[in-house]
């Protein structure tokens, strides 16, 4: 196994450098956050502090302003501005945002740092399974559309369109089924295509929509992540079945019918199982070689399914989820724990892209002569 | 292999089969043209002006963001292709490193940094028109798809340098980078250029419109639709439209609504169409120059 050293010395550079540089942003925000906070004059926070007066109380604040006017305080020229100064900086304590959040923004601590990890793991969970879901799911919508292309099966609405051409209305009107097929998957891909969070607000008045059970169906059909990983393996399988390799295997016999279930041609099985379920024909070897290529593309598929859950969980407002928490911490400005929240996604696109790197050199050396 | 043997078509479902790109182009605009006299008939006015200003943003913000994207990733793949064919290793390494670093940062999470920089700046006062705020944030969206590009030119490079054609123009002494920009990407990767703009301007769409609705749900507090230009994102974050989506599920119950949400809730009805319906047409028309041309 001296592919997975090779591979965590590939990424673990990438980690430490992001890491380091995000550890520098952290400071420099802190340092620039500190710097932003507006500083009470000194002078004037020792009138805030008396304890025996109430500046809310205008019996109060005219008896300091006599005060004031009978001991003359040094520096203090008119009375009536230090008096706005205070009330202002009084005001000021509950009006300011940046004092809103109770002056003490949380910062990254340990206690805060522990308290992300219990996201982190929902976030990893609904992820991990997201990412298969999608895989499995991708791959069986590509070798059907492939084998339905194969079979030189038209759209409905195709089917439907030069039905009306050659036997006009008659023919309109008995195969009216095809139009609604046609509409039904029109309605299908409108779904496939939508954002989460078109989705999710449709639903929202009868599903909880907040819950990981919703979240992950949720995540493998919408985006257009499903279809977009499903037609990249459906271009990769037409490009290989184009290759002369592959008809070399036709001419000499090797069994090449794309009908389902007939003598030579192919199980329906093959849409789950496409290297077992089509044993003994040509399209096994498509799809292999089809599927070496795809394994690379599993990064840029993980990357968009990050970007996918990342939408769902801060457009739903989903509490207590990884990414609703990170933009409440950009939200309150509490950039140090936003960070890390950013850098623990980092991590998990690192993660998958050393995984992914790690599978296809093992597939690769499956076919590798040498080896 | 009766998938490659079409048989002859009548003219409607022949130009489905043969020029889909067209047809869905044709379909978009349509949609749109439709979409807009609905509302002219059914939405109040300053609702619809809303809308239409959405739509310019967006679509306006996401052909922005696609010339830039093609203009970064011209420059990068020609940086790169230099760099490895003068044998500069280690410039070569770190420019991989880096665009490496960059693809593994989720879109969306590059782009709400990119956005809290936008929004900075558009409250410090450094971005003041409309204009200024779309290119910013084009910028954004840019940085975060320009890869694909970067991609596809370096891989017609290669394809081209693996046949004898370059090596026949280097022996006629045509210089190296007109080989490249005219011969190699001008003349004879113009049909993947445009199939990839269109595939770009969709994911542009779809980022932009995320963003926007993340941005004016999540963190509101700052930015308002006031001081960003308004898109279709963050006009489906708005109350009122995120109301008539939630009318889409009461419909789904009580199918006594279904009739009024064409009416009645137009606003949010149609901005979510927009974008879904775009979406759609630009993956089929990208599609379908794929396949035209075999791509």
């Amino acid at each position: 196994m001296r592919l997975l050293p090779a591979v965590v010395l590939e990424h673990l550079p990438a980690v430490l450098i992001v890491g380091l540089a995000l550890v520098a942003v952290s400071a420099l925000m802190r340092r620039n956050e500190a710097a932003s906070r507006p500083r009470v004059d000194p002078r004037i926070e020792r009138y805030l502090a008396i304890d025996s007066v109430d500046l809310a109380n205008p019996l109060d604040r005219a008896l300091l302003r006599d005060a004031l006017g009978v001991f003359q305080p040094s520096g203090v020229r008119d009375i009536d501005s230090l008096m706005h100064v205070v009330e202002d900086t009084r005001l000021a304590r509950f009006t300011d945002p940046s004092r809103k959040t109770g002056g003490g923004r949380a910062v990254l601590t340990w206690e805060s740092g522990i308290a992300i990890i219990p996201m982190y793991a929902v976030f990893l969970l609904v992820y991990f399974t997201v990412i298969v879901f999608t895989y499995f799911a991708a791959r069986a919508l590509a070798v059907w559309k492939f084998i339905a292309w194969k079979q030189g099966r038209a759209s409905y609405l195709r089917r439907y369109l030069a039905i009306v051409e050659s036997k006009g209305l008659p023919g309109a009107i008995s195969r009216a089924d095809l139009l609604v097929m046609s509409v039904v998957r029109g309605i299908a891909s409108l779904l496939l295509f939508a954002p989460a969070y078109v989705i999710a607000y449709s639903f929202r008045t009868s599903l909880d929509t907040g819950s990981i059970l919703f979240l992950i169906p949720l995540a493998v059909i919408s985006n257009g992540i499903l279809i977009n990983e499903a037609n990249h393996l459906y271009t990769l399988l037409v490009a290989e079945s184009r290759k002369g390799y592959i008809q070399t295997a036709i001419v000499k016999g090797l069994a090449s019918s794309y009908e389902w279930d007939a003598p030579g041609g192919l199980r329906r099985a093959t849409l789950l199982f496409p290297v077992r379920g089509a044993r003994g024909h040509v399209f096994r070897d498509i799809y292999r070689n089809a599927r070496l290529q795809f394994i690379p593309s599993m990064k840029e598929h993980a990357a968009f399914v990050v970007t996918g859950i990342v939408i769902i969980e801060m457009a739903l407002n989903i509490k207590g989820h990884l990414c609703y928490a990170l933009l409440q911490h950009m939200l309150f400005r509490e950039f140090d724990l936003a960070i890390a929240i950013i850098f623990s996604i980092f991590l998990t696109v690192k993660l998958t892209e050393a995984c992914v790197d790690l599978w296809q050199a093992l597939e690769t050396r499956k076919y590798d002569n040498a080896g | 292999m009766q998938g490659e043997r079409p048989g002859p078509r009548a003219p409607l479902s022949g130009l489905l089969a043969e020029r889909k790109d067209l047809l869905w182009a044709i379909l978009w605009l349509g949609g749109m043209a439709l979409t807009w006299v609905w509302l002219g008939l059914y939405l109040n006015a300053p609702a619809r002006i809303l809308v239409g200003a959405a739509c310019v943003h967006t679509f306006s913000g996401a052909v922005a963001a696609v010339a830039v994207a093609l203009v970064i990733g011209w420059g990068t793949a020609l940086l790169l292709h230099f760099l490895e064919s003068t044998r500069r290793r280690s410039a070569y390494l770190a420019v991989s490193f880096v665009l490496n670093l960059l693809r593994s940062v989720p879109q969306i999470v590059g782009m709400l940094i990119g956005y809290v920089i936008v929004t900075g700046l558009t409250l410090s006062e450094a971005l003041t028109s409309d204009a200024s705020r779309i290119l910013a944030t084009s910028l954004v969206t840019a940085l975060f798809v320009f890869q694909e590009v970067v991609d596809l030119i370096r891989e017609r490079i290669r394809h081209f340098e693996s046949l004898e054609f370059v090596s026949a123009l280097l022996v006629c002494g045509i210089p190296s980078r007109v080989i490249i920009n005219r011969e190699i990407l001008l003349k004879n990767s113009m049909a993947y250029l445009v199939q990839k703009s269109v595939a770009l301007f969709g994911r542009a769409i779809f980022l932009i419109c995320s963003i926007d609705f993340i941005v004016s749900v999540g963190l509101s507090a700052e930015v308002s639709l006031s001081n960003l230009p308004v898109t279709l994102g963050s006009m489906l974050a708005k109350l009122d439209s995120k109301q008539d989506i939630l009318a889409i599920g009461t419909a789904l119950t009580d199918l006594s609504v279904l009739p009024t949400l064409f009416v009645e809730h137009l606003q949010g009805i149609s901005v979510a169409f927009l974008i879904v319906y775009t979406l759609v047409c630009v993956y089929r028309i990208a599609n379908g120059l794929m396949e035209r041309y075999r791509l």
